[in-house]
This record gives C-alpha cells, structure tokens and sequence, in this order.
C-alpha cells in the first residue's frame, strides 16, 4: 500500500531488496507491549526490594543503609529499563516481546542484523528519545523514521514480512471434480499469477465475511475469471464457490 | 509467482499498527486541507444544535475525503461537500444515536459494576475479617473500573465508523449507517479496540501538549480569582486547538478502519483485472 515508506537495499551481491518501515503504529504498539512487560517486572523488583530491605534493617542498625538501598534500587531498576531492550534486541535480532506482536524489526541501514553494540546505543537514547516525545515526533516526520537512538546507531525499523499462509485453504471434493471437467473445455493459461493470487486470497479470507457479500463478491470474481478464461458461461449446478476452488487447483498443478 | 520480500500486499488486510500508521500518512499528506476543514469545524461548535450539526457533518467530511483517497477515486472538497452537506442533519442524528447510547451503557454499567464491585468488597471483607475491608474495597473498585472500560470501549468499537458510511455511500440514512457500522465490527472487536488503544497512544503527545499542560496550571491556582478566569480561557482555547490537530487524525483513522473492515467482511478491493481483450491500453 503506498501509505507505507518503502526503502529498497542493494547488497553487496547487488540483489535489491525491498522492505516496508514500520511505521508509527506498529511501533506504538510494540512499545505499549513492551512497557507494560518492564512495568511489571519493575513492580515485582520493587516489591522484592522492599521486603529484601526490610530484612536488612533488621540485621543491621546502620544510619546510611537506608540511602544505599534506594541508591542501589535506582541503578538496578535502570539496569532492568536498558537491558531489557539490549537483551532482546541482540538475543532476538532486533526483536523485543512488543517488536515481535507488532511484527517489526530493527535492522541496520544497510539491512544487516544489529547487534549488541546497535541494541545498546539505542536503549540508551530512548529516555532522551521520550523527553518531549522527540522520538515520536521523529518517527512520524521523519522520511526514514529514525528516533535519535536510530540516527546514533545507525537502525532502522522494518515490517518483517508475512508469511503466505496457503496450507489452511479448504478445497471441496466437489471443486475436485469439477477442476478436471475444467481443464478439458477450458484454457487455463491465461490467468497470471496476480489473478490466482486474488483467487487465494478470497479463498483463504471467505469465511470471515458476511453472507450476503460473500455470494455477491464470489459471483463477481467467477464471472471474471469466465471472461478471462474465454468460457461460454459459469459451468451449470455449481456455486461459484465451488467452481473458483477447481480453478484455483489449477493454479497448483500446472500442466505446462 | 513474485512477491515483494518483506512487505505485506496490496490486497491484504491491515494489521493494527498498519491502521494507525496510514491514518497518521494519509494526515500527512494532506494536512492542510483537513486543518482547514477542522478549523472550520470546531469554530461552528459555539453555534448550539445547527453548528454542532455542521461539526459532525465536517468530521463526515474529511473521513470522505480520505476514504477517497483509499480506493483511489480522490475527491476534492467541494465534490465531496456536495455529497456531504445534503444529509447534514443526519450526521447530527448518528453523533446523537451514539453519544446517548454510550451513555446510557455508561451509567449501566457504572451501577451494575458498583454493585458488583460493593458485594465483592463486603464478600472479601467477610472473609477475611474486617482489617482486610479496606483491601476488598480496592479489589472491589478495581473490578468496577476494569468493568467499566472493557464494557464501554466494546460499544464504542461497535460504533467506530458510524458516520462513515453515511459520508461514503449512496442511499444510506443515519439509522442504516450505524447499524452499518455494528454489523462490519461484529468480528473484530478486540482488533478495534487495540487499534483505539494505539491511536491514543499516537495522539498523547498532542493532546499532552494542548489539553493537558494547561490544565496542569489551573491546579495550582485559586477558583474564582482573576487569574484563574484568564487561565480557564486559556485552557480552553488550547484545549479546541488541540482538537482542531486531533480531530482529523481520527477521522482518517476511521476511513482506514472502514476501509479495511470492509475489506475484511466484503472483501472490498478484491478483484481480477480486466479480460485481456481490455488490457493492453
């Protein structure tokens, strides 16, 4: 879709690849996602800091403990903010919890995986990148939507593709038959690729419409796939459903 | 078959993060026609009922705009008024419909989950003696709360687009475009509802800025003073400027959330491409 900015690699191989940025709302969400992980974590960490220092006071009678305690929880708990965002980004490629929900990722301009050095500048310039929320703004406006973090190391954040699920299309036994009938009066070859392509997707996404567009829309794509194809008319006492199954079979077995 | 590597296509729906991020391009790219349009808008809103009329029919009108813009029939505005201002009234009824719905469902569920939430509190507080009222009391507004924005915001999602499709479509009134609205969220709720939740984040630093900042000011300030009147004003002018910014993103997030419902229930957008006879122009 072209509400999306693209960016186009060249490799070292000179293959040119492709990718989609995430845009600002997956990376809302992934940060939403991840926010609300630390704040538990961080929740569970006071919690146990507390009764640890309680313990402590206790044992010890000590007039500074107390300012050393919440000296130690500071550090600690930043410890927790940055390396929450180190540790998955390198363990994980550039993905966080949050980045994998969202289905993004943080790569290096020139497309290669981050590592430990990138995860660590951009974790260390998120609070800046949240001061005034610069970073969002950045994001937003931005035509390669780097946040300071991105423009220290060197990142960018990118969709990860979608996988082409075609293991969960159901093919009636009916549309079976009908597929070898099919491909004695009819010349398959002149759909393309982008035709069968349309044809899955309706096949895979059929059972979240509603009834009555469901029969209008496949009605509309068999008869387009009849004018294409150069057939007379739909074959008779089948539904379109049925019929867009069998030529979809062809598409999976190609006779040429 | 080639497809792009690392990008979702053309046809498919759009995940969460992808409704919010096109709303936030399609703003972008147009951003001084729908400023100007809200503008507009929230100006007609000191005029009781005609103004608020041409408030909600001016909201229509941007999410027309971009809608347009979706399927690739981009209009300009005044084609797209032509379409709008006939049915003026009608967009006030549908704002109407649905902000006294809300309400009613609001004041439901806030007594249902007060009770609930009381007998919780007295249930607990049995339980476990009477030290631990005050927890139970927590755990019992809690539960109200949590109620309460589960309860509220499935509603709202089931009339997201309400006005959408009034301002999109031939031959429909306000009544048919709400219920229009209810029968295409059916399914996705729960995707609705992450969609609003990251909008919101979206917006945050906007409405920071302008709603918030000011508001901030007047806490310290004593009521009824001079000052506290100059602030008030202020508060609330920055608080109308930040719609005017605010507004159109919604809008447009509407028309992308239409847009893809549709594509999701109807399979709007799917279609082969001319015989071949046709294609070589």
């Amino acid at each position: 879709m072209r509400f999306f900015n693209r960016i186009t690699f060249q490799t070292p191989e000179s293959v040119e690849l492709e990718f989609t940025l995430a845009g600002i709302g997956n990376r809302a969400l992934a940060l939403l996602i991840d926010y609300t992980v630390l704040t538990v974590t961080l929740l569970v960490f006071f919690l146990g800091w507390t009764v640890f220092s309680t313990q402590l006071f206790n044992f010890f009678e000590a007039r500074n403990l107390g300012i050393w305690l919440i000296a130690i929880f500071f550090v600690i708990a930043f410890a927790i903010y940055i390396g929450y965002f180190v540790f998955f980004e390198t363990l994980w490629f550039g993905q966080t919890p949050g980045k994998r929900v969202a289905k993004i990722r943080v790569v290096r301009d020139d497309g290669r995986l981050i590592g430990l050095q990138q995860a660590t500048l951009r974790a260390l310039l998120r609070p800046f990148d949240e001061t005034l929320f610069i970073g969002a703004f950045l994001i937003m406006f931005g035509r390669r939507e780097k946040r300071l973090g991105d423009l220290a190391a060197g990142t960018i954040v990118i969709q990860t593709e979608a996988p082409t699920a075609s293991a969960t299309l159901i093919i009636s036994e009916q549309a079976k038959v009908l597929h070898e009938q099919l491909i004695q009066i009819a010349d398959l070859s002149p759909l393309m690729p982008d035709d069968f392509a349309v044809i899955r997707e309706y096949l895979q996404r059929r059972a979240a419409m509603s009834l009555k567009a469901k029969a209008s829309l496949s009605l509309k794509l068999a008869e387009q796939v009849v004018a294409i194809i150069n057939l007379k008319k739909l074959p008779e006492a089948v539904t379109p459903d049925v019929f867009l199954e069998a030529v979809y079979l062809g598409y999976q077995q190609p006779e040429f | 078959m080639s497809e792009n590597f690392g990008s979702p296509s053309q046809i498919q729906p759009l995940s969460i993060g992808n409704v919010v991020s096109a709303a936030v391009r399609l703003y972008r790219s147009h951003l001084k026609t729908y400023l100007k349009l809200a503008l507009i808008a929230h100006l007609w809103i000191i005029i009781p009922i005609y103004g608020w009329a041409k408030y909600a029919a001016i909201s229509g009108l941007i999410s027309r705009l971009a809608f347009g813009e979706l399927v690739y029939q981009p209009e300009n505005v005044q084609t797209a008024s032509s379409h709008i201002n006939p049915r003026l009234w009608s967009f006030l009824r549908v704002a109407f419909q649905v902000s006294i719905s809300l309400l009613v469902i609001y004041l439901g569920l806030a007594i249902a989950g007060g009770i609930l939430g009381g007998l919780l509190g007295v249930v607990l507080g049995g339980i476990l003696g009477v030290s631990a009222g005050i927890i139970g009391t927590i755990i019992g507004v809690i539960v109200m709360v949590v109620l309460l924005i589960l309860g509220l915001t499935w509603f709202y999602s089931r009339w997201v687009v309400a006005e959408v499709p009034l301002a999109v479509e031939e031959n429909i009134n306000g009544g048919e475009s709400v219920a229009r609205s209810w029968e295409l969220t059916k399914a996705s709720v729960f995707r609705i509802q992450g969609i609003v939740l990251v909008a919101c984040v979206v917006t945050f630093p906007l409405v920071f800025v302008f709603n918030y900042i000011p508001q901030l000011f007047l806490i310290k300030l004593e009521r009824g003073s001079t000052i506290y009147g100059i602030v008030y004003v202020i508060s609330l002018i920055s608080g109308l400027v930040g719609g005017v910014f605010v507004m159109p993103f919604w809008q447009a997030l509407k028309a992308v959330l239409y847009f893809d419902l549709r594509s999701r229930r109807e399979g709007l957008g799917l279609q082969l491409r001319e015989p071949p006879l046709q294609d070589f122009r």
